[in-house]
């Protein structure tokens, strides 16, 4: 099989996450989960990829460190973004507003309301949502819980198998281990928040059990992301994988991690 | 003359806030405080994550501390002398962000 790429930028405290994604023999798309800054080094990262469109744009839930820099992105790829996909959270931030009522300007862009259960197929890449679910949704908003709505999806490409959870907190992450518990188990976790204590517990990540494990954070952040809980946590699940790693952008730079379809993971990083 | 600043509350993890503030209409500022620095200029009981405010100032001197995401010592006395006055716009922005919603997803 070919290679399946994810590209977990160092972008300081925040998430920016690109997936490459093989089509057929040659063809290859481009999908982007979150985008807290599209600088220049996104740009120039985007561009030496050779992504030309996006085919997928996601906000896994509309934080400020998640989606203050969809609205540039989407305007340089002016017509060559396929989907917008969001959870649909009712959240009045500055930033979400400037994000929907650029979407509203632009029709061409199709708006995607996902919820647990959405499945979509690229190619042999299956793209399955876990949270959040509708009630979970609802929760969210009246509890004003903006990270249970985070959108978590799993990757599988053959037998490898990717899980980005957003920023996923407890009520979300119990949704996922009741209904979606045969779909948990993943070789690679983006770490919920950041490696925050409050998105990262052992139940929850005994059953995703990852070898690999990504943390998206900035290095003088004044939540202290990530919390030591977490880390703790993560290396007790990992105790059992010879090639366990925890990998932080903030100190190794950008993550690139490829598998063609087998529990075998290559790792590349800027240091 | 009176000057305006808007204020978000996006998210608070332990005792660190951050909020986003947007001044002249379009720009905007993401800025991390401590939640009882918050406390001094919004004067709530509580801070909650998701609220919207509208902050204005009598004293240019205020809103640029503001603006530039410093919360001063004497906010919460100008708060009480009517120098700082502090309406919560929640509702009037979620209402946009509904209707917004509502409109993308008739689209479909």
């Amino acid at each position: 099989m070919r290679e399946l790429k994810f590209h977990f930028l160092d972008v300081g405290h925040g998430d920016t996450t690109i997936i490459e994604i093989p089509m057929g023999e040659e063809d290859k798309i481009f999908g982007v989960v979150d985008c807290i800054k599209f600088e220049e080094k996104v740009k120039k990262y985007l561009k030496d990829l050779g992504a030309e469109k996006l085919a997928f744009v996601v906000a896994t839930h509309p934080h400020d460190d998640h989606i203050d820099g969809i609205v540039s992105l989407l305007e340089a790829y002016d017509g060559k973004v396929g989907e917008f996909w969001d959870s649909g959270y009712l959240y009045g931030s500055p930033t979400y507003m400037g994000l929907l009522s650029y979407l509203d300007k632009h029709d061409e862009i199709t708006v995607e309301l996902i919820d647990s259960g959405n499945i979509v197929r690229f190619g042999k890449t299956r793209l399955t949502v876990l949270a959040p679910p509708d009630r979970l949704l609802m929760d969210s908003n009246e509890q004003n819980n903006i990270n249970n709505a985070s959108i978590v999806i799993l990757v599988e490409y053959g037998e490898s198998k990717i899980l980005l959870s957003g920023d996923a907190q407890f009520g979300s992450w119990a949704h996922m281990r009741i209904n979606h518990p045969e779909m948990l188990k993943a070789h690679v976790l983006k770490v919920s928040h950041h490696g925050s204590k409050h998105g990262n517990f052992l139940e929850a990540l005994e059953f995703v059990s990852p070898i690999k494990a990504v943390i998206s954070a900035g290095s003088a952040n004044p939540e202290l992301f990530p919390h030591k809980y977490a880390l703790e946590t993560l290396r007790e699940v990992q105790k059992k994988y010879k090639s366990a790693e925890i990998l932080n952008t903030a100190d190794v730079g950008d993550i690139v991690i490829s598998c063609k379809g087998s529990w075998r993971f290559t790792v590349k990083t800027a240091s | 003359m009176v000057w305006a600043v808007k204020l978000f509350v996006d998210s608070i993890v332990e005792d660190t806030v951050r909020i986003l503030l947007t001044y002249n209409g379009e720009d905007r500022k993401s800025v991390n405080t401590d939640i009882k620095n918050l406390k001094k200029i919004l004067d709530e009981e509580q801070i909650v994550v998701g609220r919207s405010y509208l902050i204005q100032f009598k004293e240019k001197a205020d809103f640029e501390a503001l603006k530039s995401g410093k919360i001063k010592e004497h906010f919460k006395e100008a708060h009480e002398k009517g120098k700082i006055t502090v309406k919560d716009t929640t509702n009037q922005e979620l209402a946009k962000i509904k209707s917004l919603q509502k409109r993308l997803r008739l689209r479909r």
